[in-house]
């Protein structure tokens, strides 16, 4: 590995920011998948059993591996662009926050080869969280006794990894946001903004092409109509995204100046 | 040995002219002090020499320089950086790596570094819970551990005990006249700078308006002298006389 990448690798593996928000990830999916199931198991139409159950019932579809596997869909694909969204702000705009800017400028290592690591470690990171949650819903599926998943159920639950991914290569414009804000708040600002209007968004209608809903929309967030509705010019615009912001974040920082 | 030479730097932001036309030179071997009040462009002018920062007019030189810049240059500009959730070792394991030291190396370099500033003792030890003064040693000691030929400090001794400024001198002195190195320091204490700079430049609103002999006497008075004969004003007249004042 190079320089940029060993010392960005060890910078997130060292941070708090980072380990907090991926263990939380980690966890949160599983727990969440393999919870929705066992509610809506223990949930009834006829209203004996648990409220909550028949309230998740509503939000996931099926029950047992399929109600796992739409949860983890569903929950990555919102969580990972949040996560991802908040450490790559981070990653790049705490060198502006806490000032150490001035040590990454003006070295035989480029700073646009350093962007290239900070975005690619975050990216590597998130992947490889999103695998592991998924390892812990698998396991987490069979401890709750929901036996073996079936080879559809698998499929599903790689879907859901792939949206999960695609929603962290859709988290690549914070970074650029940070950069250009030289800060990680105004990212973290324009991240809710994001997440917020992907909302609005899809209410109206429109989530089949805008970029950041499409990963949610295509796990089955907004029913199997939804997920068919969107075209390969959404799929294609989120490719789109993510390697416009990772080239104009990595320009950015090749032309940064200590001000 | 690589030494240092700016020729007609200019650096404007907005309106305010912050570096007007500097010419300068840092010759290897030499430690070469800048002085100047707040606001007088040290910094400035300094971040531009070590390339953090493009002039707007002008040129900096690396004569005699046998690799890129980055490599051969150490700096502490502003505040010492270091990641807080990485040890000293660490903190300097990556600075050595990004500065081209080569991966088996980083952490013996690190090692000699961290000596050389007297941290050897805190290698283990996370930057956040650094204080000031050992902060700035570990910046010092990030600027040095891939032994540069061009050394740029910004008032290195920033934070620093007694016993601190005095190694800190020992080391500026060992860099430039046992190693070659080419040193540039600019700090506000006049006395300290007398003991150790071969050459003294005066920076004034942007620009350098005169030089003063290390080893003459009364340096503070010399320096204000030029300061306020840049200025227009002539400090040896007499106060003028405030009517129904006392005299």
């Amino acid at each position: 590995m190079s320089a940029a990448w060993t010392t960005e690798v060890l910078k997130l593996r060292r941070s708090p920011v980072t380990r907090t928000a991926f263990a939380a990830m980690a966890l949160i999916a599983p727990l969440f998948a393999v919870g929705a199931a066992l509610l809506i198991a223990r949930g009834s139409p006829t209203g004996t059993g648990s409220m909550a159950g028949a309230k998740i019932a509503g939000m996931v579809q099926g029950t047992g591996w399929d109600a796992v596997t739409a949860g983890f869909g569903q929950v990555v694909s919102v969580l990972w662009l949040l996560g991802t969204g908040i450490v790559a702000a981070w990653s790049c705009g705490r060198e502006f926050s806490d000032r150490t800017l001035g040590q990454l400028l003006a070295l035989p290592t480029s700073a646009g080869r350093i962007a290239m690591a900070k975005l690619g470690s975050v990216l590597v990171w998130a992947a490889s969280t999103v695998v592991a949650a998924a390892a812990l819903t698998l396991v987490g599926g069979a401890a709750a006794g929901l036996g073996a998943p079936t080879v559809d159920d698998l499929r599903s639950l790689g879907t859901g990894v792939l949206a999960g991914v695609a929603a962290a290569w859709l988290a690549l414009p914070f970074a650029w946001v940070a950069t250009v804000g030289r800060g990680y708040l105004p990212a973290v600002g324009a991240l809710l903004g994001v997440v917020l209007v992907s909302q609005v968004v899809v209410l109206l209608g429109g989530g089949a092409w805008f970029p950041w809903a499409v990963p949610s929309l295509l796990v089955g967030t907004g029913g199997e109509t939804a997920a068919v509705a969107v075209s390969p010019v959404g799929v294609a615009l989120v490719v789109v995204v993510g390697a416009l912001a990772w080239g104009v974040t990595v320009r950015a920082w090749a032309r940064l100046q200590l001000m | 040995m690589t030494g240092l030479r700016a020729c007609g730097i200019v650096r404007r932001f907005g309106p305010v002219t912050a570096v007007d036309g500097v010419d300068l030179d840092v010759l290897p071997g030499q430690v070469h002090a800048l002085v100047g009040l707040n606001g007088s462009g040290k910094t400035t002018l300094m971040r531009m020499l070590v390339g953090v920062l493009r002039p707007d007019e002008g040129l900096v030189r690396f004569d005699g320089a046998a690799g890129p810049h980055g490599a051969l240059t150490g700096h502490v500009i502003d505040v010492p950086a270091a990641y807080g959730e990485l040890t000293v070792a660490e903190n300097l394991w990556a600075a050595a790596r990004l500065r081209g030291v080569p991966g088996a190396a980083a952490r013996s370099a690190a090692a000699v570094a961290a000596a050389a500033v007297g941290i050897d003792d805190l290698v283990g030890r996370r930057a956040a819970g650094l204080s000031l003064g050992n902060r700035q040693r570990l910046g010092l000691a990030s600027a040095l551990v891939h032994d540069p030929e061009v050394l740029i400090l910004d008032e290195p001794t920033n934070g620093l005990d007694p016993a601190g400024v005095l190694a800190v001198r020992r080391l500026l002195l060992d860099r430039a006249h046992e190693h070659g190195c080419a040193v540039l320091v600019s700090s506000h204490h006049l006395d300290e700078l007398a003991r150790i700079a071969d050459r003294i430049t005066v920076l004034h609103r942007g620009r350098v308006v005169g030089a003063l002999e290390p080893d003459g006497v009364d340096l503070e008075a010399r320096f204000f002298a030029m300061v306020a004969e840049a200025d227009g004003l002539d400090l040896s007249a007499e106060p003028p006389l405030v009517p129904g004042g006392r005299s």
